[in-house]
């Protein structure tokens, strides 16, 4: 995975084009997923590494996004649904041009064991554009505030 | 709030669970070294937590867990308490010859920088759902500030 901070950025503003509002953070926390539910428990407890594998797999965050929804009104869950896992699709989307010495990513989990990356650089090699990743969330927004503002002058 | 759906999405997360534990193709490193044998001249790998703990003549010794293996490699000098990742030809009762090695420089500030996303949810997301006390069910503020 990229760190946390590029995989949030990058959904921010992926999420502000493709879903409502009231949606788009759902979007940001189904990126976060597969990593929140996943990294912390095996970084503290090592031996349970294969235990939580298969939250970072899509099958496992289908149904981790399937029992949030569940937590939602019934008009809200699609929607919930479709935001928190197309979050998750982002993230493993972002983590596919990485590279690990064995065992990458498990797509295919639990029907396959089968890993497939592109293997293009190292997972911890995002900590290095961090400060650009920060530095053009914070344009963008800047630019869409401007645009609102001019917006409303001219109304 | 969907109970059912719940429970059933639980019980499907551990037995996945349970599965990728029981079924993985992967051994660690301490089952390994406790049977060394049936892995002798086979191509293994330790990438999982494991450390630099020292540093050897022909390259240096890795920690897992608390199992130890000497890695024979080119790299010298590997930083010692940094992550690390090799595969390679086990030579039993604890040798690696290692064909790939992956020092994981920067691991540390990625999990340092890993942590403000998630505070920063802490702090968005009551502004973005609200909880229905009647309905137990979560609902989407249509006019948050995300």
């Amino acid at each position: 995975m990229p760190d946390l901070l590029t995989h949030a950025a990058a959904a921010h503003l992926v999420a502000r084009r493709w879903f409502p509002r009231s949606a788009a953070i759902l979007f940001t926390v189904g990126t976060m997923l597969p990593d929140v539910l996943s990294r912390p428990f095996y970084i503290i407890f090592p031996a349970l590494h294969w235990w939580v594998m298969p939250l970072h797999t899509p099958v496992g965050v289908a149904l981790v996004c399937w029992m949030i929804a569940g937590l939602f009104k019934n008009e809200e869950r699609k929607i919930v649904f479709v935001a928190l896992f197309a979050g998750a699709v982002f993230h493993f989307l972002l983590d596919a041009p990485q590279k690990h010495v064995a065992a990458g990513y498990f797509w295919l989990f639990p029907f396959s064991w089968t890993t497939y990356e592109w293997g293009l650089w190292w997972s911890e090699d995002s900590v290095r554009i961090v400060p650009l990743v920060v530095l053009l969330v914070a344009a963008v927004e800047f630019f869409i505030y401007l645009r609102a503002r001019k917006r409303v002058f001219k109304g | 709030m969907n109970i059912t759906r719940i429970i059933t999405g639980l019980i499907a997360l551990t037995l996945i669970c349970a599965w990728a534990h029981y079924s993985c193709p992967y051994p660690e490193l301490a089952q390994i070294l406790a049977n060394p044998e049936p892995y002798a001249g086979r191509r293994v790998a330790a990438f999982i937590e494991a450390r630099v703990t020292a540093h050897t003549a022909d390259g240096f010794m890795l920690d897992q867990r608390g199992a130890q293996l000497q890695i024979h490699a080119e790299i010298k000098n590997a930083p010692l308490d940094e992550f690390v990742a090799v595969a390679g030809i086990f030579q039993p009762p604890n040798h690696l010859h290692a064909d790939t090695v992956h020092l994981a420089q920067g691991r540390r500030w990625k999990m340092a920088v890993s942590v403000i996303p998630v505070l920063a949810l802490v702090f968005l997301l009551p502004r973005a759902l609200r909880f229905d006390r009647q309905t137990r069910t979560f609902t989407l503020r249509r006019n948050n500030s995300f």
